[in-house]
């Protein structure tokens, strides 16, 4: 009997393990589908606001995402900075993570860089859910009334 | 009355090694799960465990009121991935299988026997954007395994409040006046992703005072996907008017502020503000006990004590986590209340007196059986 066999036993036993169930993870992921999209619109605030200035921060979510118990509204795919007015912005969209698509924004009328503080709240938002979606171009329009919201306070609509 | 936890010797022989695996890399943690594995299958020998912290010579109880459970197939792809990077990719499918070893009600209370805790707080969470789901049903059934021990607190999903709200208030309700050992609420703003200001929540509150069922909430941010990190999320300060306006319920600020994202104390002065104003608001200092926090534990507990809000925290780890996480929580932030110069008594307070207090039940001390 080969001795130094048996004294490699236990590292060999490792080796198979380690080989035997280490092989079903090798194989690449693939990519999760992009679909590339540019959203154009306008960002428009209550007549008289005074918006020199004002930078307006605006996030896309998808509408939905995952199935089952995960099922939510309101996934966040990313956001940007823009001005009051028209905007256009280019952005990826993750086919596999969800569907729909929402633009909220938010304009920053105090200037603090946070939408609402306890001792200033007039920073207002609005929502806007792209109804001609899937698309590789889409325009909305976005309404900024309500003070110191999150897109949760939008979405879901209180009528679905 | 007091309330004693007989320890069945049950310390994990396994945790303080595998906890050494576990920060020496991904590749010893794939090791360390195949030697998990193989001690649970082998049911290898069992050590006695001594309950409680040894500090200048008294052995004080512990609770750890902040303990997460769960399943795989609950969480979100999201945060399976970010669970599964501790692991070698070729290693990643074996996840699912592990998941129960780490955060059953039974890992849970090895992990709690392996440290020393007395009993642990065990939440509920309905996050889908973030970590996932872990149901009051699932939590009651895990409490169920030691109630002696192990208690609950209930959550609810927020995620669709425009549309389901009053649902979700009277579930939460019968939850919490249900069979189901729930001693608490839990809510996570930052997960959750709803703003502290917005008052079509503060139902929940009403219903907690109401029920004189304590909020756990957590505060400051996350290194998890799909968390929020803005002041609105984050910082308790967007809380006050709600503690103002339900002084029968009381306020739990987990993580006491922290901001575990940029590793800093970004909203923790906002918090013991509050500690410090309100008498239904206390703290929670979960994960600053973490190796991740090390840069800013002392700098926390001396901001505790010089505000005089010690009274007014209850620990909690925020485990388990990986295994040992529990233990070497607690003990990091045993020494950090020590080099803090914190009393003994002051430490028994914070780790386990103010709970008892708060929660209304017995105060917990130490016992050891064979």
């Amino acid at each position: 009997m080969n001795i130094s066999a048996l004294t490699n036993a236990p590292a060999t036993l490792l080796a198979t393990l380690v080989v035997v169930l280490g092989t079903p993870g090798c194989s690449p992921e693939p990519a999760a589908p992009k679909r590339s999209v540019e959203i154009s619109g306008e960002i428009r605030l209550p007549a008289g606001t005074e918006v020199s200035g004002n930078k307006v921060y605006v996030s896309l979510f998808h509408a939905w995402a995952l199935q089952g118990e995960l099922r939510h509204p309101l996934q966040l795919i990313e956001s940007f900075e823009t001005a009051p007015g028209s905007f256009v912005h280019q952005f990826e969209y993750p086919e596999a993570d969800g569907e729909g698509l929402i633009a909220f924004a938010w304009v920053d009328l105090d200037g603090d860089g946070v939408d609402c503080t306890m001792t200033s709240r007039i920073d207002l938002s609005g929502l806007t859910e792209v109804a001609s979606f899937p698309a590789d171009r889409v325009s909305v329009n976005i309404d900024l009334t309500e003070a110191c919201r999150g897109p949760d306070w939008f979405y879901p609509p209180r009528s679905r | 009355m007091l309330h004693t936890v007989n320890f069945q010797a049950g310390s994990d022989p396994m945790s303080k090694r595998a906890e050494a695996t576990a920060s020496g890399g991904p590749r010893r943690f794939a090791f360390l799960l195949l030697v998990l594995a193989a001690a649970l299958l082998a049911g290898c020998g069992r050590a006695p465990v001594q309950p409680g912290v040894l500090v200048d010579g008294q052995r004080l109880a512990v609770v750890d009121m902040h303990l997460h459970t769960g399943t795989w197939e609950a969480m979100t792809p999201r945060f399976q991935e970010r669970l599964a990077e501790r692991v070698p990719r070729a290693f990643r499918w074996v996840m699912p299988y592990v998941t129960p070893y780490l955060l059953s009600g039974k890992a849970i209370l090895r992990q709690l026997n392996n440290a020393g805790v007395s009993a642990g707080g065990v939440f509920a969470l309905y996050s889908p954007h973030s970590t996932g789901m872990a149901s009051n049903e699932l939590v009651a059934a895990e409490v169920a395994l030691d109630p002696q021990r192990l208690f609950g607190f209930a959550s609810l999903r927020v995620d669709q409040w425009s549309t389901q709200g009053p649902e979700q208030l009277a579930a939460l309700e019968a939850a919490l006046k249900g069979p189901g050992n729930f001693i608490g609420v839990k809510m996570a703003h930052a997960h959750q992703q709803i703003r502290f200001d917005d008052e079509r929540y503060y139902p929940i509150y009403e219903i907690a005072g109401r029920l004189k069922k304590p909020v756990y909430l957590h505060t400051g941010t996350s290194p998890n996907p799909g968390t929020r990190t803005e002041p609105p999320y984050a910082d308790p300060a967007y809380l006050e008017v709600a503690i103002r306006n339900y002084p029968d319920t009381i306020f739990i600020l987990g993580h006491t502020g922290y901001d575990s994202f940029a590793k800093a104390l970004t909203f923790t002065d906002s918090a013991i503000r509050l500690a410090a104003t309100y008498p239904n608001v206390y703290l929670e200092p979960g994960a600053l006990g973490a190796k991740r926090a090390d840069n800013v534990r002392l700098d926390f507990v001396q901001r505790v004590k010089a505000a005089g809000v010690i009274s007014k925290m209850i620990y909690g780890s925020d485990g388990p986590q990986t295994p040992g996480y529990v233990k070497s929580h607690l003990e990091r932030f045993v020494a950090g209340m020590q080099e803090a110069g914190y009393t003994v008594d002051e430490m028994r307070a914070v780790l386990s007196g103010n709970f008892s207090r708060v929660f209304g039940l017995p105060p917990f001390t130490v016992g050891v059986s064979g």
